[in-house]
């Protein structure tokens, strides 16, 4: 949800060669993956699709963009390659720069992999599919709410400050609001007796 | 939903000049322009990257809400961020903090304006069928599927969502938006898996694409065109 929507020109090409340099490593795991196990493709390119969608859908000065229920139903590496082709959209129609893509997606994929971390480990402890997303969805994307603003001052040289007291009250509104959608949509797919979002699946 | 409904309408429809470049010359000279961007450092050169889309732009006559529903949210973003950042920059800086903040804007606003035009006069279907082209096995299965998948999926969940508030509330609510993403995800789920084995039984698992690239004289026209505005924003706009 929390990602860097600047163009390209402004993020130095340095950080953003770094954040492609370092985004490759889940990429590269995830691909593997998807190689072994192509039965999951289908599943990656709908979520894919679906988290698309709902970004195109927009919230206050926000959007939703179901990174942490990619995460739930794909897990860490799955949601790697489903994270980059969002990201990858999103760049070829000038939301946030394709320079930007490698950064925006170590973001994103971070939010799907702590959101799949928590969600296990609340489900683990017996806690109901919906309110582990709930609680799992929020926690994480509350928390990754601060990262941005850190990110974009230290490849500016500038003050986090400025985009703590600007943007981030605004992703952590989206971010429980978010929540509450995962929560139902999980509740609904545990309902509707979907087998990618039970605990042990 | 409309940024991408006025762009899947537009490209589709669209017989220009700007829609007849091959895609990969087309997005390969944004992202040179974009590159080449970074390098220079004087604000009243860097408008000379942006011209050649300018043109493009007039001679392809994109609708103007294609346009601005294409630019209009990323520059809010950088407005907004740029705004939070200026006084920071004075009171840090002094007049070359604000020359920072002027420059990154300028910059920003012209690989926008490469971006967007890119965007609006490339057709959706080709900008995907060349990224999966381009894509290694596996990753260019997932492009394909997720723009085989994203027209249905939002027609769905549009379906979806007037099924569910017709009878009820006059706004969709948490509970019936996320009962119709469930839905919609499901139903997707088992499509895409169809158009899957579609996909694998042609070869889409093979190491290297059937389709062969094809390039005009248009192509070689638009490369010079951008290699041109290039080597003169990087001669004049280092300093």
């Amino acid at each position: 949800m929390a990602h860097v929507h600047l163009p390209d020109g402004v993020i130095p090409l340095k950080w953003c060669l770094l954040g492609f340099a370092t985004y490759s490593v889940p990429l590269a795991l995830g691909l593997k993956r998807l190689v072994e196990r192509p039965s999951t493709i289908p599943l990656v390119g709908t979520l894919a699709a679906v988290s698309f969608a709902a970004m195109q859908v927009p919230v206050v000065c926000a959007h939703l963009m179901l990174t942490p229920l990619t995460g739930i139903v794909l897990g860490p590496r799955l949601s790697a390659v489903s994270v980059f082709v969002v990201d990858t959209a999103c760049a070829l129609m000038g939301h946030g720069g394709v320079t930007v893509v490698g950064i925006n997606s170590i973001l994103n994929w971070s939010e799907a992999a702590g959101g799949w971390l928590l969600y296990r480990l609340l489900t683990g402890a017996g806690l109901k599919p919906g309110r582990a997303a709930l609680v799992a969805t929020g926690t994480v994307l509350s928390c990754t709410a601060f990262v941005p603003p850190f990110v974009m001052a230290v490849a500016l040289n500038t003050s986090p400050y400025p985009f703590l007291f600007t943007l981030t009250p605004f992703w952590i509104l989206t971010a429980w609001l978010e929540a509450l959608v995962t929560s139902k949509t999980v509740g609904a797919l545990v309902r509707m007796n979907v087998e990618w979002v039970s605990p042990g699946s | 939903m409309e940024r991408i409904d006025s762009l899947v309408e537009w490209s589709l429809e669209a017989d220009t000049p700007a829609h007849s470049l091959n895609p990969v010359v087309k997005w390969g000279s944004t992202l040179v322009t974009v590159l080449v961007a970074f390098a220079v450092r004087r604000i009243e050169v860097l408008p000379a990257l942006a011209l050649p889309y300018v043109v493009l732009a007039v001679l392809s006559r994109p609708p103007r809400e294609a346009l601005l529903v294409m630019a209009v949210p990323p520059s809010v973003f950088l407005a907004v961020t740029l705004a939070a950042m200026s006084p920071w920059e004075y009171l840090k800086h002094g007049t070359e903090g604000l020359r920072h903040v002027a420059l990154y804007s300028v910059r920003g606003f012209t690989d926008l304006t490469a971006l967007v035009v890119t965007a609006v006069t490339t057709p959706i279907n080709a900008t995907w069928e060349t990224a999966a082209a381009l894509a290694p096995p596996g990753l260019a299965q997932a492009f394909l599927v997720f723009h085989g998948s994203l027209y249905g999926v939002m027609r769905a969940f549009r379906g979806v969502l007037v099924a569910l508030t017709v009878r009820g509330r006059p706004k969709p609510s948490l509970e019936a938006f996320g009962a119709a993403l469930a839905t919609v995800l499901a139903r997707s789920v088992s499509s895409a898996e169809r158009m899957e084995a579609a996909i694998e039984v042609r070869g889409g698992a093979r190491p290297r694409p059937r389709v062969s690239l094809r390039f005009g004289v248009s192509d070689v026209v638009w490369t010079i065109v951008v290699a041109s505005s290039c080597v003169v924003a990087l001669t004049l706009g280092r300093g």
